[in-house]
């Protein structure tokens, strides 16, 4: 893999990268720069390849062709990547870990968890978390890639699976990191968090990343549709992997309120039907 | 001090998997079975109880490095710098979790006087050290069946019980294949090797006696280095 340090004033710089798996080209010709105190936003339907330039960013794979080019003197890069395991601790024991590989120092670990903690409104307790919800969970991964004060955070559909409070309380928190200091590249289906970071806007189409204005962001999935259902948590689980833009909520009398966009209706009903689904409601929304 | 954090990590996230359990178990309960008859071979035991141990270290390193999901393993390598320190300090704590086996296989029979003579410190020292020799050799060889290498954990589980069967049956394999190609045999993780040295200890010169640990530690860094290169170039590298 092509690591060079960059000489130029940007974080991290992609130079006619492509990424290919086995005869498969994901990804081509992909030139991007990554300045400190950008935000950006990468959007594309399932499948573009937003993860595998977000892992690409990283560092976590290695490019087929082209450069990835880090600044001269070194960064710090943090990642949360689309879903956080539930592993059997707290968080403030998990981030703990984290922070001692990083290499951050007792004392300011312990000041940066409270912080954090503090930050997200995420209570520092007993619970671990095999028990936390997902918007528990997604806190976590996005604290543990903020833990060691990052100039670059890539965050992997960071709204994935969070209902619209959890969503909006994520927005600020990631408005708190960003006036830190940081930069954030996130791939997101959803253009909230475009629209609320003063962000730029790329588009993954046929592995090309283009920049489009955030009108055309907006537009991308301006009709929605809201299913009222029951849908075991194993299936739901299945679904949310599957549609990460989907958002579940819990409803009275057992019943999840699903919002999908419209670009994910025909898969998404088709799915539901397979799996034998009774609706309760099905309602389409403009805005 | 990296190191330890992630042992440290890796260790934690082990134990409350629970992972340890079966292989541990079977392990334990084999070798109080086994010594159940009294009295035994001091040497001849220990050849047995090297083999056992290979065996259940690759059980337990084939759990531990595979412990991690790819998304959690992609943030230890975030914060451990590289994949290549998040390996090594698998690979290391793999041995160190068999370390306590090796002791209990040495030191159980021995205390408990399952012998028909008490061992001297020198074939302690000795069976110590090739017990430790084969656990590492089970962790180099077994790394290389993890998801990174190989995605499907039923075609890995079978690749590496086929290993295990051709390691210990190297000198079968050997008479059965024509002198021309027997040289292959050399690839074979060199498992027999020891079992033969301990079984014969008596008969073989000082310098055969320790010919196998340094074969078996030559094979087992040459495999786990090599597995780091390689590792170390691909990253994380698989569709998601």
């Amino acid at each position: 893999m092509m690591v060079v340090k960059d000489l130029s004033n940007a974080l991290l710089t992609l130079k006619h990268v492509t990424k290919g798996f086995n005869d498969r080209t994901v990804l081509s010709d992909i030139s991007l720069q990554i300045k400190r105190g950008d935000s950006i936003i990468i959007m594309g339907s399932n499948g573009s390849g937003k993860s595998t330039l977000l892992r690409l960013i990283s560092g976590l794979i290695p490019v087929t062709a082209g450069e990835r080019l880090i600044d001269s003197t070194g960064i710090v890069l943090g990642y949360a990547p689309d879903r956080m395991p539930k592993l059997k601790m707290t968080s403030t024991e998990y981030l703990t870990h984290m922070g001692r590989i990083a290499h951050i120092s007792k004392q300011q670990l312990q000041a940066r968890i409270d912080e954090l903690h503090s930050l997200f409104q995420l209570e520092q307790s007993t619970i671990k978390m095999t028990q936390f919800s997902k918007g528990m969970l997604q806190k976590v991964n996005i604290m543990q890639a903020t833990l060691n004060r990052p100039d670059l955070v890539v965050l992997d559909e960071p709204f994935s699976g969070l209902d619209k409070p959890s969503a909006e309380h994520l927005v600020s928190s990631l408005q708190a990191i960003q006036e830190e200091g940081a930069s954030i590249v996130a791939a997101v289906h959803d253009p909230l968090l475009a629209s609320q970071l003063d962000s730029t806007i790329y588009f993954i189409r046929q592995g090309k990343l283009s920049e489009e204005p955030m009108t055309d962001a907006a537009s991308f999935n301006e009709i929605s549709f809201e299913i009222v259902c029951y849908v075991e948590e194993e299936l739901q689980e299945q679904l949310a992997s599957q549609f990460p833009e989907a958002v579940f909520q819990s409803s009275d009398e057992n019943r999840i309120i699903i919002t999908i966009q419209k670009k994910d209706y025909n898969d998404f009903m088709t799915e539901l039907l397979k799996n034998g689904i009774e609706l309760f409601s099905l309602q389409r929304k403009v805005g | 001090m990296l190191l330890i954090s992630l042992l440290s990590y890796l260790h934690t996230c082990f134990i409350r998997s629970y992972r340890f359990g079966p292989p541990s178990f079977i392990f334990l309960a084999g070798i109080v079975f086994i010594y159940s008859v009294v009295p035994n071979p001091v040497m001849e035991s220990y050849s047995f109880s090297v083999s056992f141990l290979f065996i259940i270290s690759t059980m337990l390193s084939y759990a531990i490095i595979d412990n991690e999901t790819m998304n959690q393993e992609a943030i230890s390598i975030m914060h451990a710098g590289n994949i290549r320190t998040l390996y090594i300090a698998k690979l290391l704590y793999s041995w160190l979790f068999t370390v306590p086996f090796a002791i209990f296989a040495l030191l159980y029979p021995a205390l408990t006087y399952k012998f028909d003579r008490a061992p001297s410190i020198t074939e302690l020292l000795m069976s110590l050290l090739y017990h430790l020799s084969a656990s590492w050799l089970a962790v180099a060889i077994t790394c290389w069946f993890c998801t990174k290498f190989i995605r499907s954990r039923l075609t890995s589980f079978l690749l590496l019980t086929l290993v295990v069967v051709v390691a210990f049956s190297a000198q079968s394999i050997n008479n059965l294949l024509p002198s021309a190609i027997q040289y292959v045999t050399i690839l074979f993780p060199p498992v027999n090797a020891m079992m033969d040295v301990l079984y014969n200890y008596e008969n073989h010169a000082l310098g055969m006696k320790w010919m196998p640990i340094g074969v078996t530690m030559l094979y087992s860094f040459a495999s786990s280095a090599l597995f780091l290169i390689i590792l170390n170039r691909k990253k994380q590298d698989s569709p998601t």
